[in-house]
């Protein structure tokens, strides 16, 4: 627990990574509540997949949740920490044991102003009106977003720990997700059932034929968080700190 | 005690550690003296866990450092001083570290005060000098008041002064009873201070000796000249002691003392000009012992 302390201590010391990272997710999120929010009030009645549209905005959380569990990794190899962070806890699976709960505390920080900023202005916006309405499916979206936010963080978290490197996480994730996912199933269409970025979509309730139902998806990123977790361990356990 | 055991390691084809072993007493100030690449650092870090041996082992109380169950409150180290987050304060940095390992964050303040560090410890330490880099690593290697203490060049940025402060620091750990192992490859920061040293070189076990022993084993001999060095040379001979080299009037004398180069002369009524113990420092004793011609 006192590592998690650490780790938590870290990020809120050194507080500009995240502040960055806040600010660049609100101003994205606040664009598309704008752009959301006037496209549907130009209409006579609202549409009825608006309240949908409000709920699952902060979902773009997800990205900076996914940086933000690489950056608790890799920032550490950066500037030398690292030695530091062993020296005090030699048995280095509990620190990446530590950053996973770090990351899991920071997705949850990440997520929270993503979903309510969007509910917020459109409850201001088109709140009165009787064709606007956030209902039990919304809020499981909202939900599902927490639990995607985590589980991406925690990738993030694994891949930079088995990398170090940032830029080299960054190109690897957004690679994997924008071009070799898609090459992979157009080339092996069977093997979208177990692809990240469907998974992603199963537990996040998107809409879509070839989505991965929300059990079959949790399935799919509980194995890659395995295998990755697995990695991430057995790397930085072997890894000399010079 | 420290306890290295037929340690190496590679670096894929570079031997940074070959075969090395010593012991490290309780309770004194060891240096750990080599030239720069004599794997002094991998062999710090290689004690502290940082890196795995190809071979041997490296012990602290007899375990590995893994294995102590407190390691900071056992072994404080001071290894790179730029092992900072820049955007965090050196209390920060200390507080960050105090809450790794268990120590209360009053603490941070104690140690602040040990390495003078209180008036900047609110600044980012990304704008710190090297020298109060190298404090807040000594700051932090303080927290877990440890008994013992590997420390890593900490003199490397210092000015004369803080070496000075540096040297007392040490000076005052040492007797409270802790155990310091501190590197090296600028001799004059630590001869005043350490109680024996351990000398490496490319990565191999050159020496273990207490400084005096060690300047003995490489004195420099006795100079002496005489306008009658031949006569003086044969007076020598026949007490037995050797004469290393002469040149001219001069005679260069080893494994002998001044008086008794003196007494030999008067005994037999030879004039002197010089009679001159040549003086060796652990400068001189470490040069010599690391320089190409010794193997070493």
């Amino acid at each position: 627990m006192r590592l998690l302390g650490a780790e938590l201590l870290k990020i809120w010391t050194a507080p500009r990574t995240l502040l960055g990272i806040v600010l660049a997710e609100l101003a994205i999120v606040l664009l598309g509540t704008i752009t959301t929010l006037h496209s549907a009030t130009n209409e006579p009645v609202l549409p009825s997949s608006l309240s949908r549209d409000i709920a699952t905005i902060g979902q773009v959380a997800l990205l900076f949740t996914t940086l933000m569990g690489a950056l608790i990794a890799t920032t550490e190899y950066r500037h030398g920490t690292i030695t530091l962070t062993f020296l005090a806890a030699p048995v280095r699976e509990k620190v990446i044991a530590a950053k996973a709960g770090a990351a899991l505390v920071a997705s949850g920080l990440l997520v929270l102003p993503a979903v309510l900023l969007p509910v917020v202005i459109a409850g201001i916006w088109v709140g009165g009106r009787d064709d606007y309405r956030l209902g039990g499916d919304e809020y499981e979206l909202i939900a599902r977003t927490f639990l995607g936010a985590a589980l991406v963080a925690m990738i993030g978290l694994f891949v930079g720990a088995s990398l170090k490197r940032q830029l080299g996480v960054v190109i690897l994730v957004l690679g994997w997700l924008l071009f070799l996912e898609p090459a992979l199933e157009a080339l092996v269409p069977e093997t979208q059932d177990y692809l990240v970025g469907r998974a992603i979509g199963g537990v996040l309730g998107s809409t879509g034929d070839d989505i991965p139902s929300f059990g079959h998806a949790c399935a799919v990123l509980a194995a890659y968080l395995g295998v990755l977790g697995a990695l991430a361990v057995v790397l930085t356990r072997r890894r000399d700190i010079t | 005690m420290i306890e290295v055991d037929n340690l190496t390691k590679r670096f894929r084809k570079t031997v940074a550690v070959d075969d090395l072993s010593f012991k490290v007493r309780d309770g004194a100030i060891t240096g750990f003296l080599g030239p720069n690449g004599a794997g002094k650092t991998t062999t710090l870090r290689i004690i502290l866990g940082l890196v795995r041996p190809t071979a041997g082992r490296a012990t602290v109380k007899g375990r590995l450092y893994r294995e102590l169950e407190e390691p900071p409150r056992e072994v404080g180290a001071v290894l790179e001083a730029s092992d900072f987050h820049p955007g965090r304060s050196g209390r920060n940095h200390l507080r960050v570290l105090a809450a790794a390992t268990g120590v209360p964050s009053s603490r941070v303040e104690e140690v602040l005060r040990v390495v003078d560090l209180e008036e900047a410890a609110g600044r980012r330490a990304g704008g710190y000098s090297l020298g109060m880099r190298q404090r807040l690593s000594i700051a932090g290697a303080l927290l877990g008041d440890p008994r013992v203490l590997v420390l890593d060049e900490p003199a490397n940025g210092l000015d004369p002064q803080g070496i000075r402060w540096l040297r007392e620091l040490l000076r005052s750990l040492a007797a409270e009873g802790r155990t310091i192992f501190i590197s090296s490859h600028v001799l004059a920061e630590v001869e005043q201070i350490v109680d024996e040293v351990v000398i490496i070189h490319r990565g191999k076990f050159v020496v273990q000796a207490s400084t005096a022993e060690l300047v003995a084993r490489v004195a420099g001999g006795i100079r002496v000249r005489s306008p009658q060095a031949d006569q003086l040379r044969a007076a020598l001979d026949e007490a037995g002691v050797r004469v290393a080299s002469s040149d001219g009037e001069l005679l260069t004398v080893a494994e002998a003392t001044t008086a008794q180069v003196g007494e030999i002369a008067a005994a037999k009524g030879i004039v002197l000009h010089e009679l001159v113990a040549e003086s060796s420092s652990l400068e001189e004793a470490f040069l010599d012992l690391t320089s190409p011609e010794s193997g070493g």
